[in-house]
């Protein structure tokens, strides 16, 4: 029944999104608007449920109020729909042909064969990634250690109000995907999250690559770049939301480039603002990562704005470009501020636990995590050319593919140099000026922000080659083919490359063997399963390392499972010593807190300060297993640093007794 | 009232075509070339490594991180 609920909430937001998106006559821009439009009912729908258990409700956030929620937005939209246009239905050139690119628009017939060309090897492509990803249950650090765990958690509670720990107070708008697919009542869809975002970012790109003056066919080359680019195939099979940011960005970028007043007395595209400032409030309200690129937009927005009113005294147009940039940033914070006034509200701060001032972010770069990318920093300016974790190839965290190496940089200095053609009509050269400073501050807010990610990257990286479609247009027709050759090639180079580490046979990650359940995938104790839902398990740090916190969904079990807590979540800083394990143990009890759960790398000969104190702390599981490669901080090596495979990890598991001597 | 769309088509911005002369198209072709070259042979060097038995930089534990940074 829940699954029913879930498939019909999705459709009614798709309705209302489609309700509101089709006022644009652009077929990209009309299907990045449904998309842009149909995440953000779906978000706000959420975070107003969500909100209202944190305000004193529990329970509310509940399939049942979802799709309530998502019924009330349809009726909206198409009510304004109605009011604005005078018509419930929609117009019969938006019908479901005006969805589609129009071939008989096209001047000639086979003008669209590139892009049909690029999107249907894109869909080849990306059906492997749908297959891979379905093949095994839920994995990757960042989905296991906290997305995945944060919607299962809002899934059992009915709200954002129990959960603390790691990541705790971080946007969460991506993680709706996430709870939706459980609210079917299976994570098996979990993987599949972002898959929907390559289609949105495609649509984005084409429009971009036309706005900056592509051709029909030139314009299917950025398209085929980012749909076959490895990082999209890898983040496409995982939960996180570096696809869902990129996405949104490049809808961001092609909705603010559009909003620039129509002709010499044109009047700014008001549903444009909006649309751009919703999907950048979008990402913002998901990822922390973009926050510096949101800021950085707005003058970049009010600058193209004021740049291409070029008549009226100066007042009208600081008006006028003021207007429009205050639309854009209030569109902005309608799905984000809610993240930043609970944060506020909780902790204090509106971006806890990171830094509030600039120089604090900046000093915190973690030059660590720099290093597994480059070999310094130096290193950076050639990033496009080393495209991979350092001495190892692609992954989900590094990928824009050989043909993005090959064509952004030209594409790039043509946008440059095409920005100071006096030949091009005013409105033309803003855009790529507005075009250029949207990238140039999306990598200097990449540089000021706290992680040197290529994936973090990635919006800058997306938008740089949207300038391919002019540069593949501008060039003479024998250049053209060599291009086009280098393109191919660098194409089918880096997706040969995908498919090797996807399908290589020792990474049961990736593997073709799939099909394994989650029980063989994840090692979890049976026992844990079998726990009544809401089991408060305390999942220990055993040492310094932090991959012990990729058990924390693993140990939810079936959701809604298990409540898997972390020290922060019960206010405690354990101390893992002999004596701190006896003082912490009445605070266990307080807290509700019903068993305690290890695991470590290495053999069990190791006793936890915990085996010290059986009758506090009876011991239920004490297993060693041979680790599965995706257990990867548990790989054996020689003293030369040889890969010799998996090693073994230690599985314990306590009972907080219920009658200890603080009990009397 | 009519429902038809009333938004303006905004991306038919007037963009010039520019054309590049052949001497500056067949450069742009080479930096292609050059770029794509350059990438491969980064590429090709990562790949060697892995087949000969390294495992990726992202998957190392830290002792396995330093063995392989000191090399």
């Amino acid at each position: 029944m829940n699954a029913l609920i879930a498939v019909t909430t999705q459709v009614l937001l798709l309705l209302a999104a489609a309700s509101a998106a089709l006022s644009w006559r652009s077929r990209p821009a009309r299907l990045a608007a449904l998309g842009v439009i149909w995440f953000g009912g779906l978000s706000l729908v959420m975070q107003a449920l969500g909100g209202v258990a944190a305000a004193g409700g529990t329970g509310v956030l509940t399939p049942r109020n979802t799709l309530l929620g998502a019924g009330a937005v349809c009726v909206a939209a198409w009510i304004v729909r109605r009011l604005a246009t005078g018509s419930w239905l929609p117009p019969a050139e938006a019908g479901f042909q005006g969805w589609l690119p129009s071939v008989r628009a096209a001047p000639r017939r086979a003008s669209l064969a590139p892009l049909a060309i690029a999107v249907g090897a894109g869909l080849v492509f990306l059906s492997f990634a749908a297959a891979t990803a379905l093949s095994a249950p839920p994995r990757g650090w960042d989905v296991l250690s906290y997305h995945l765990p944060r919607a299962a958690s809002w899934l059992l509670h009915g709200g954002f109000n129990a959960y603390g720990g790691t990541g705790a107070f971080y946007p969460g708008n991506a993680e709706f995907l996430i709870l939706s697919t459980l609210f079917t009542g299976s994570d098996r869809l979990v993987p599949l999250t972002q898959l929907p975002f390559a289609g949105l970012a495609a649509a984005a790109l084409y429009g971009l690559a036309r706005l900056l003056g592509g051709s029909r066919r030139a314009a299917a080359v950025p398209v085929a770049v980012l749909l076959l680019s490895p990082l999209l195939f890898f983040q496409a099979t995982l939960a996180k939301d570096d696809l869902v940011v990129t996405a949104l960005v490049l809808a961001a970028g092609l909705f603010a480039l559009r909003s620039l007043p129509d002709g010499e007395r044109g009047k700014p595209g008001v549903p444009d603002v909006i649309v751009a400032g919703l999907a950048l409030g979008l990402a913002v309200g998901t990822k922390y990562s973009i926050l510096p690129f949101a800021v950085l937009s707005i003058p970049v927005f009010f600058a193209i704005h004021l740049a291409a009113r070029p008549h009226g005294g100066a007042g009208s147009r600081l008006r006028s470009a003021g207007a429009a940039v205050s639309l854009f940033a209030a569109a902005m914070a309608v799905p984000s501020a809610f993240w930043f006034i609970r944060n506020a509200i909780m902790t204090g701060s509106p971006l806890a636990p990171l830094p509030t001032s600039l120089s604090e972010w900046t000093r915190s770069v973690d030059l660590k995590q720099q290093a597994y990318f480059v070999p310094s920093e130096r290193a950076w300016l050639v990033f496009p050319w080393l495209d991979r974790h350092m001495r190892s190839t692609y992954s989900g965290g590094a990928g824009y593919g050989a043909a993005f190496g090959a064509v952004f940089l030209p594409a790039l200095v043509l946008c440059a140099v095409r920005m100071f053609d006096s030949r091009n009509d005013r409105i033309a050269r803003v855009r790529l000026m507005g075009f250029l400073a949207l990238i140039v501050s999306c990598v200097a807010a990449w540089w000021i922000g706290r992680h040197h990610l290529p994936r973090f990257l990635w919006p800058a990286a997306a938008l740089a080659i949207a300038g391919a479609g002019a540069l593949f247009r501008s060039v003479t027709p024998g250049a053209r083919r060599v291009m086009t050759a280098v393109l191919i090639a660098g194409l089918a180079f880096s997706c040969a490359e995908t498919f090797r580490i996807a399908f290589r046979g020792d990474d049961i990650t990736w593997s073709h063997r799939g099909g394994v359940s989650r029980e063989e995938f994840y090692q979890i104790p049976r026992a844990v399963h079998r726990f009544p839902t809401g089991t408060k398990i305390l999942l220990v740090k055993p040492t310094g390392h932090d991959f012990y916190a990729t058990y924390r969904y693993p140990l939810i079990g079936v959701p809604p499972g298990n409540d898997v807590v972390m020290e922060a979540d019960v206010g405690l800083g354990i101390d893992v010593s002999s004596e701190g394990v006896l003082e912490i143990y009445p605070e266990l009890r307080a807290a509700g807190v019903e068993y305690v759960f290890m695991r470590f790398f290495g053999k069990s000969e190791n006793p936890t300060p915990f085996d010290a104190y059986p009758s506090l702390y009876p011991k239920l599981i004490d297993t060693v297993q041979m680790s599965y490669p995706w257990y990867r901080e548990s790989f054996a090596y020689t003293p030369e640093g040889e890969y010799l495979g998996p090693g073994f990890v230690t599985t314990k598991l306590y009972q907080v007794a219920r009658r200890g001597p603080d009990d009397g | 009232m009519s429902s038809r769309v009333r938004e303006p088509q905004r991306d038919l911005s007037p963009h010039r075509r520019l054309r590049l002369s052949p001497v500056v198209s067949w450069i742009v072709a080479a930096l292609c070339c050059l770029f794509l070259a350059l990438y491969l042979a980064a590429q090709g060097r990562a790949i060697a490594l892995m087949l000969r038995g390294f495992a990726p930089d992202d998957a190392l534990s830290d002792s396995g991180r330093a063995v392989v940074e000191a090399l």
